[in-house]
């Protein structure tokens, strides 16, 4: 009875396991089956080409893994609708992204938390992304900054405040993002220049009117690529963008960029992370190990640096060039803006229909 | 000639593609449209139904970037077709080495890329282009409304001329040249014997032509968002704004719905309208 | 009369000017890109280039990233235009020879695909798809693309079969062919224009396609454009012109070079009155 019962049993446990395991591979989608792999999504250049590096190094000094990378098309957001029509049968394990797109799939529940990962504690709290729960949900990699920002040899009379946009000399030079780029942070800072804030938009709207009407406005939108392309071929010479739009812009003119401009409220340096979010899942574990593996000050230093942006670990060094775009340590309360984006993000369908609404009818009037 | 059965279960082969590539997705769209969104949440709350997402679209502002993209898309088509016949002519009629290069140049032009090709336009007829001594030359700013539109409906035209030129050929192919010779021959001048013969004997494929011209500058989206500047908005750059990181993908369904019904009303409408006046003799 | 001359000679400038003109319209933009992928400088920037550089070329050739995403791009868009273009030509055939009622609101409905915004049906087939359980990149990539081509197939075909009088056919059927051989070597012959008209549009425009595809690809079925997308953060990449200028050097060279070896009227087709 013994032997042949437990041959049986190993028997029918090996066609278990075989069928199970056929079956995930059939109907669980898209999650990869082998035993170590890893599915991640970042933007192209010099992002993909540094998370390929800290994933060779992982591979060959913490377990051996093999990762698939699949690309941000555009913005971070457009990954959001494949997660969401496959999900919980979703193929990535480890997401970049950063704040606002980070709550929106906190609202939806998709986040695993890192709280136990120990790099994280190198990283400044100000930096962590809580969940509705408190606990942090991502392993930010490096520090981004928005900013005001003009060609220096377009513009006749050098701007000081958000009021000198209105000055006739700049008309058709100036370009206003869609409310959805860098989640409505422009407006934001149109609001806090006029006594306002995230929670109070309506001295940045009203401001914003006043602009449209004036004629100065020569471009709505066009994302990053139309922020650069706009202002390399000499179309607007006056936007709001990432540190990253300003270093492509530098190589075709000098730039003049308004983030550490004393005398007012709106013109900051607004700050943002960006970093490692990982989907719940079979997969989190080995995921949560690489995304710790990428915080450690050595390897914090080198992504930050090879992107060119400011690491988030306190232990990394910043790259002196960049010094620009990010502040030291005592600017930081003077001129940097770490703005709130669950607030922002919950106005956001209203903003943007305002935007269509009332405000680009003005544009176009003017 | 009635549907045999064998025409008419072809037929259905094609629609059972049309179904389940088009049409089931579609419903999941407009299911999709009919469900609550709350900013900060990325789509529409499950199990839900409202009709929030339409009446949204009920202001004379949203009307008006519709009646846009339907004016806008026709102005391009009609010239695009003015333009493409003569070419679509050109080339079923002629012969030679010209006749070659047309043709190469009207397929390499479907092969160059909406993004690029949207920023060549932009290089040539948009603010850094020729634009600026164009507008001067008008009397307009070049920041106006009216450029602006007109930079995008070149924009169209690119797009759309090669498309419906290719068309066009095959159609004045069928079309007797014969009979412009004969009118002529009975005393009519080129010039009517063009219009009134070949042209109106092509009639039915001009009107696909047109169709096909038409449903692609009104759903056209890198054009307008380039060339257009952000303030000539179409229903799909719309769309766009609502697909993107504000995840409102039950607004943006709506939109795709009404532009969905409106354009199906106005090609129904067009195809009718000429059949009828086409019916063949 | 003088005056009736007069204006068929005005009519017959008109026409070459016409043709002139829109030569230039459209050729001046294809310049520009063929300029831009040999602009040495990394951002975009005024015509004229200052830097002329191969750089963009190499950058596309030499990375097994874009040459892998142009054989996927290759595979997906044949594919989906031969289907396409199956679909296409039976649902045209059946549209032009057969009377029956809802035929015009058919017709209608065959070309509403081309309205609905290509990000708004590349959500769609991807929300449909994973439904039904479907995850495969290029089994999505081709399903979506079939859609999107299938009404350029339908009518440019009708176009073409248009101008097909129904006595021809009733001819062959009077000489003893039946109705599928009457099809086969009177119809589709006659209708080759079309027929090819369609297969290549339904091949460049998926081919260049990307809002759809963006929704439907995976990292093994990445297509081009999607590829060179991605690539672009925060800089645009004027790979995107060195691979647009190779892919209409290669159709280019591949025109003419049908016209030598085998003439263009042989594989387009000349309709009906030309031998």
């Amino acid at each position: 009875m013994g032997p042949d019962v437990s041959r049986r049993k190993f028997i029918a446990s090996v066609a278990a396991a075989g069928a199970a395991s056929a079956a995930t591979v059939v109907l669980g989608g898209g999650r990869a089956w082998a035993a170590d792999s890893l599915v991640g999504v970042t933007w192209g250049g010099a992002q993909v080409e540094a998370s390929k590096a800290l994933a060779e190094k992982f591979s060959s000094q913490v377990k051996p893994t093999t990762f698939a990378w699949e690309l941000h098309q555009g913005g971070a957001a457009n990954i959001l609708p494949k997660i969401r029509a496959t999900w919980p049968q979703v193929k990535y394990d480890i997401v970049a992204a950063w704040d606002p797109v980070w709550h929106g799939m906190i609202q939806e529940d998709w986040l695993e938390p890192l709280g136990d990962l120990p790099n994280l504690k190198d990283v400044p709290e100000r930096f962590w992304t809580k969940d509705r729960q408190g606990r942090p949900v991502t392993a930010p990699l490096n520090l981004a900054a928005l900013m005001w920002g003009y060609r220096t040899d377009l513009v006749k009379k050098p701007i000081a405040s958000l009021k000198d946009l209105l000055d006739p000399s700049l008309k058709g030079l100036i370009m206003l993002n869609a409310p959805v780029s860098y989640s409505a942070l422009q407006i934001v800072s149109m609001a806090l220049e006029f006594g306002g804030s995230e929670k109070n938009l309506e001295p940045g709207f009203d401001f914003l009117k006043e602009l449209a009407r004036s004629g100065n406005v020569g471009r709505v939108g066009g994302g990053d690529i139309g922020h650069i392309n706009s202002t390399t071929t000499g179309e607007i010479a006056v936007g709001f963008g990432a540190s990253t739009n300003w270093q492509g812009i530098q190589k075709s003119a000098a730039v003049t960029l308004l983030n550490r401009v004393p005398s007012s409220k709106g013109l900051r340096g607004f700050h943002y992370t960006e970093g490692w979010s990982i989907l719940r899942g079979p997969k989190a574990a080995l995921a949560k190990e690489y995304a710790n593996f990428c915080l450690s000050p050595a390897n914090d230093e080198y992504y930050a640096g090879a992107i060119g942006a400011g690491p988030t670990n306190s232990k990394a060094k910043p790259t002196p060039e960049l010094s620009r775009y990010f502040y030291q340590p005592d600017e930081i309360e003077r001129f940097a803006y770490f703005p709130d984006f669950p607030v922002i993000n919950s106005q956001m369908q209203g903003i943007v229909k305002r935007f269509e609404t009332e405000i680009v009818p003005l544009i176009r009037k003017a | 000639m009635r549907l045999t059965r064998s025409a008419a279960l072809l037929l259905a082969a094609v629609l059972v593609v049309f179904l389940g590539l088009y049409v089931f997705p579609l419903a999941t769209l407009v299911r999709e449209s009919f469900k609550v969104y709350r900013s900060g949440r990325i789509g529409g709350l499950a199990g839900t139904f409202t009709l929030a997402n339409y009446a949204e679209l009920l202001t004379p502002a949203y009307a008006g970037y519709f009646l846009d993209t339907f004016r806008i898309g026709f102005i391009a088509t009609a010239l695009g077709l003015v333009v493409s016949y003569p070419i679509a002519h050109f080339v079923a009629r002629g012969r030679g080495r010209i006749r070659t290069l047309w043709i190469a140049l009207l397929v390499a032009m479907l092969f160059v890329g909406t993004l690029i090709r949207a920023y060549s336009l932009a290089l040539t007829f948009g603010p850094v282009g020729i634009l600026l001594p164009v507008s001067r030359f008008l009397g307009v700013s070049p920041n106006s409304l009216t450029i602006t539109e007109l930079v995008v409906i070149a924009g169209l035209l690119h797009y759309v001329i090669p498309l419906m030129a290719l068309t066009l050929i095959g159609t004045i192919h069928n079309v007797n040249p014969a009979l412009e010779l004969v009118a002529q021959s009975l005393g009519a001048p080129r010039w009517k014997a063009f219009f009134t013969i070949t042209v109106l004997l092509s009639g039915r494929g001009i009107l696909s032509a047109f169709l096909l011209g038409y449903a692609l500058t009104i759903s056209s989206f890198v054009i307008p968002m380039v060339l257009g500047k952000g303030i000539v908005l179409f229903a799909t750059n719309l769309i766009f704004n609502r697909f993107s990181e504000l995840a409102h993908y039950p607004g943006g369904a709506a939109i795709a719905v009404v532009m969905l019904l409106l354009s199906f009303l106005i090609i129904y409408g067009i195809v009718r309208v000429v059949s009828r006046r086409l019916e063949p003799a | 009369m003088p005056v009736t001359r007069l204006l068929d000679t005005a009519f017959v400038v008109l026409f070459g000017v016409v043709l002139a003109a829109t030569a230039v319209f459209l050729v001046v933009p294809i310049v520009m890109t063929v300029l831009m992928s040999f602009d040495g400088r990394e951002y975009l920037g005024r015509f004229p280039p200052p830097v002329l550089s191969l750089r963009w070329y190499t950058a596309f050739f030499f990375d097994s990233y874009y040459m892998v995403a142009l054989r996927n791009s290759a595979i997906v868009s044949t594919v989906a235009a031969t289907m396409a273009t199956a679909t296409g030509v039976t649902a045209a055939v059946i549209l032009d020879r057969y009377r029956f009622r809802g035929r015009e609101a058919l017709s209608a409905f065959f070309l509403s695909p081309l309205v609905v915004p290509t990000v708004v049906m590349g959500f769609s087939v991807l929300m449909f798809l994973s439904l039904l359980g479907l995850y495969d990149g290029f089994v999505r990539l081709i399903a979506g693309h079939i859609v999107i081509t299938a009404p350029y197939t339908i009518r440019t075909t009708l176009a073409s079969l248009v101008g097909i009088k129904r006595s021809l056919v009733e001819a062959a059927l009077s000489l003893g062919a039946d109705e599928r051989g009457a099809f086969r070597d009177i119809t589709l012959p006659l209708a080759k224009t079309g027929i090819v008209a369609g297969a290549v549009l339904a091949f460049a425009l998926s081919f260049e396609e990307v809002s759809v595809s963006l929704f439907l690809y995976d990292p093994p079925s990445t297509t081009l454009p999607v590829a060179i997308l991605g690539a672009m953060r925060s800089q645009f990449n004027l790979t995107l012109a060195s691979a647009s200028v190779v892919m209409m050097g290669v159709t280019t060279v591949l025109v003419l070079v049908l016209d030598r070896v085998f003439g263009l009227d042989r594989i387009i087709g000349a309709g009906i009155y030309r031998s």
